[in-house]
């Protein structure tokens, strides 16, 4: 019975960044090794294929200088002058456009007839495919082409120029390896340039992937943000959840948005009905303690009554008047004790649930009662009679409190019938019935239905009978069963707990 | 044990002082000689002087009432004891009367009950031994020829239920746990559990009762044990 409020104030926000730095983290390496080996694997592939591109152009022109002409060396032909030495070598236009045409993989030398090396093309710094040179020079006719056995380098082409059968120079085409520059060196056995590619590719695919992943991440850690916002809302007034939450976006985050909502949604619907039920128990126990203070009131004034009229009226008091007044004390005592006693009852329900089963003969249970309440029915003039079906199986159930809930009834019964009261006990489907039937003025207004209501939300009839059917309804309960009653046609009422019947072995 | 001239000597044990004067008073209108304890060592002490009954309150303010009568029987003492209990606590009764109590009156209780159960206690007491024939209603049963029978019609129990109902005729109107009726009827080195004893009086109710489902000899004390019907 306890009242206090059971309703969180405020929870502390879990903040864990940690996590959460680690997921970006996870996420960034993985996508960024994803990311990383894609690009490195397309450039590598665009690069190869440029390579291809280039290789099969100088294969074609390595073809043609076989075939006695070589174009750059055609070209060449047209462009040389005469120096201080009286030697041939390129002219300033020819070696520009040289620089120009040949690519990054190629340059040029030119030899003068001694095969003293009179100029060296610079590494181009535009990669321009020698195709773009071919059409210039498709003519073989000055070319008197030699290449030597005795070449300088393996991937070059030699081009002897003769002028009038006279031989003027050599311009030698070095081109390298298509893959790798020329400053490319080897460190770990693999090239520099190979390792600086991969470096770069894994930067920038590292780059990637965190902004990828933080644009992920961020929408999550608001999520988590407004999740653990700290719970506000004072006793009696609804908490301020936080959300609701943004369902925009249409993808896993947004699923996972429109999940808190709905789990928010459940928690508003719990903190209601907890706050519902908080309520309830208040009334309750305010009704409660009006019910304790209207007999503790008479028993006042009754008590208070009996010592005027004992010790201030000089008149003697009669033996019948000082009997009546302890009577109608007695009566109140006994009223506060039944509702204390049930008060005690529901407590303990409250507490623990759980039931001492023993098995339980209906009969003797009703037979005990009739027993029990006896004095009581005599009392008030009431006759008490058992009507038990025959062979009833005995059941496995909290004897103790059975009885006790089937008293609350009987008294009940005893106190509005007006000249007698049934207990019976019959076998009703799966169920063991235990009814009390009176002949009193039943429920006013009132069918079955209204009775449990009645149990539910208002713990006591309306000219209070106690607690006792409160009592009687949790125990049906916890025992699996219900409580209901109605107004019999013929008058009275009728108030039935029923228990399953399950047996006892 | 309690002559008719002498009058029964009582030891009172509870704390509470009204509750205390109160018994005392109906005690005294009945005609016992009641000695009063407030407190577990005063009880102790005063218990030496030997009673013919102590009425024992559980919630002392200097211990549980429960360990005094626990010493009692330790130590051999048979002086009927009736435990003092809360109504709410089944539990409690049940522990009593395990630790050697005879009976429990439960609070509030009316004062003509609780001289009742003294008298009817007292006057067991002196008549444990008897061996004849034992009687309840038309139940009949003979110790010597271990034969039950209700009017002129034998009853076949086992020997088992009828140990147990000899036991319990023997002490009409006492309220046994199940642990106390293991012990005295299976003896201390069963271990059998309290199902065992429901189901032996299951049994037993269904050769000895007209209706098994509503039982007039071996009555139920709910959350308690069984008790054998003290009325003739």
């Amino acid at each position: 019975m306890s009242s206090e409020n059971s309703l969180p104030q405020s929870v502390q926000p879990k903040n864990r960044p940690a996590s959460r730095i680690q997921l970006t983290r996870r996420l960034s390496v993985k996508l960024a090794l994803v990311l990383g080996l894609a690009m490195f694997s397309l450039q590598l592939l665009t690069s190869s294929l440029v390579n291809f591109a280039d290789l099969a152009i100088l294969e074609q022109a390595d073809t043609s200088a076989r075939a006695g002409s070589t174009p750059f060396a055609l070209y060449l032909r047209d462009h040389l002058q005469i120096n201080d030495n009286r030697r041939y070598e390129p002219t300033e236009d020819a070696q520009t456009m040289l620089e120009r045409y040949l690519g990054i993989t190629e340059t040029y030398v030119w030899l003068d007839p001694d095969d003293r090396v009179v100029t060296v093309g610079d590494i181009a710094q535009q990669y321009v495919s020698v195709g773009d040179l071919w059409p210039l020079c498709n003519s073989s006719e000055y070319c008197d082409v030699d290449l030597g056995p005795n070449s300088p380098a393996a991937a070059s082409t030699w081009t002897r120029l003769a002028i009038d059968g006279r031989h003027i120079g050599t311009f030698v085409l070095l081109y390298f390896d298509a893959t790798f520059g020329d400053e490319d060196r080897i460190f770990w056995g693999v090239p520099v340039s190979f390792l600086l590619r991969l470096l770069a590719a894994s930067l920038i695919a590292g780059l990637t992937a965190v902004l990828l992943v933080n644009l992920v991440t961020r929408r999550l850690s608001r999520l988590a943000a407004d999740a653990t916002t700290p719970l506000r809302g004072e006793q009696d007034e609804p908490v301020d959840l936080p959300g609701p939450f943004d369902e925009t976006g249409g993808d896993e985050i947004a699923l996972l948005a429109s999940a808190l909502n709905t789990m928010r949604g459940r928690i508003e619907e719990l903190v209601a009905s907890l706050a519902d039920r908080d309520r309830q128990r208040r009334d309750w126990i305010a009704q409660v303690s009006h019910d304790l203070r209207t007999p503790l009131t008479a028993l006042a004034a009754c008590l208070e009554r009996a010592r005027e009229r004992l010790m201030v009226t000089t008149t003697p008091v009669s033996r019948e008047a000082v009997l009546e007044m302890i009577g109608a004390a007695r009566h109140d005592q006994e009223r506060l004790q039944m509702l204390v006693e049930d008060l005690f009852e529901l407590a303990r329900l409250d507490a623990d649930d759980s039931l001492t089963f023993e098995p339980v003969p209906p009969g003797e249970l009703v037979r005990q009662t009739v027993r029990g309440m006896g004095a009581l029915a005599n009392e008030q003039g009431v006759e008490l009679k058992a009507n038990i079906a025959q062979a009833l199986p005995t059941i496995r159930a909290d004897g103790r409190r059975l009885m006790r809930a089937l008293e609350n009834l009987t008294r009940n019964a005893i106190h509005y019938g007006q000249s007698a009261v049934e207990l019976s006990a019959i076998l009703d489907g799966d169920f063991i019935k235990l009814q009390v039937t009176d002949d009193g003025p039943g429920f006013p207004e009132m069918d079955g239905k209204a009775v449990l209501e009645l149990t539910k939300s208002h713990p006591r009839r309306p000219d209070s009978a106690g607690l006792g059917l409160v009592v009687a309804r949790r125990v049906a309960i916890a025992h699996g069963g219900d409580l209901g009653g109605e107004n019999r046609p013929e008058g009275g009422a009728r108030v039935w707990v029923r228990i399953p019947a399950t047996p006892s072995e | 044990m309690s002559k008719a001239t002498d009058p029964d000597r009582i030891l009172l044990v509870e704390d509470d002082e009204r509750i205390r004067l109160e018994v005392l008073d109906a005690l005294q209108a009945g005609g016992f000689v009641v000695s009063v304890a407030a407190t577990l060592k005063e009880a102790t002490d005063l218990v030496q002087n030997g009673f013919d009954l102590v009425l024992l309150d559980l919630g002392l303010p200097d211990g549980d009432g429960l360990d005094l009568c626990r010493s009692l029987r330790a130590s051999g003492d048979d002086m009927p004891i009736i435990l003092l209990t809360a109504r709410d606590a089944p539990e409690q009764r049940v522990r009593g009367l395990d630790v050697g109590a005879d009976d429990y009156v439960v609070k509030p209780f009316h004062m003509p009950e609780l001289v009742a159960r003294i008298r009817g206690l007292l006057r067991r007491s002196g008549s444990k031994t008897a061996t004849g024939l034992l009687r309840a209603d038309t139940l009949w049963l003979d110790p010597q020829a271990r034969t039950v029978g209700r009017d002129d019609q034998r009853l076949d129990l086992k020997p088992r239920e009828f140990d147990l109902l000899q036991f319990m005729m023997t002490n009409p109107g006492r309220a046994w746990t199940r642990d106390q009726l293991i012990e005295r009827v299976w003896g201390k080195s069963f271990d059998g559990d309290a199902r065992t004893v429901d189901l032996h009086i299951a049994r037993l109710r269904s050769k000895i009762e007209t209706d098994p489902s509503d039982p007039r000899y071996v009555e139920t004390v709910w959350g308690v044990g069984y008790r054998f019907q003290d009325e003739s």
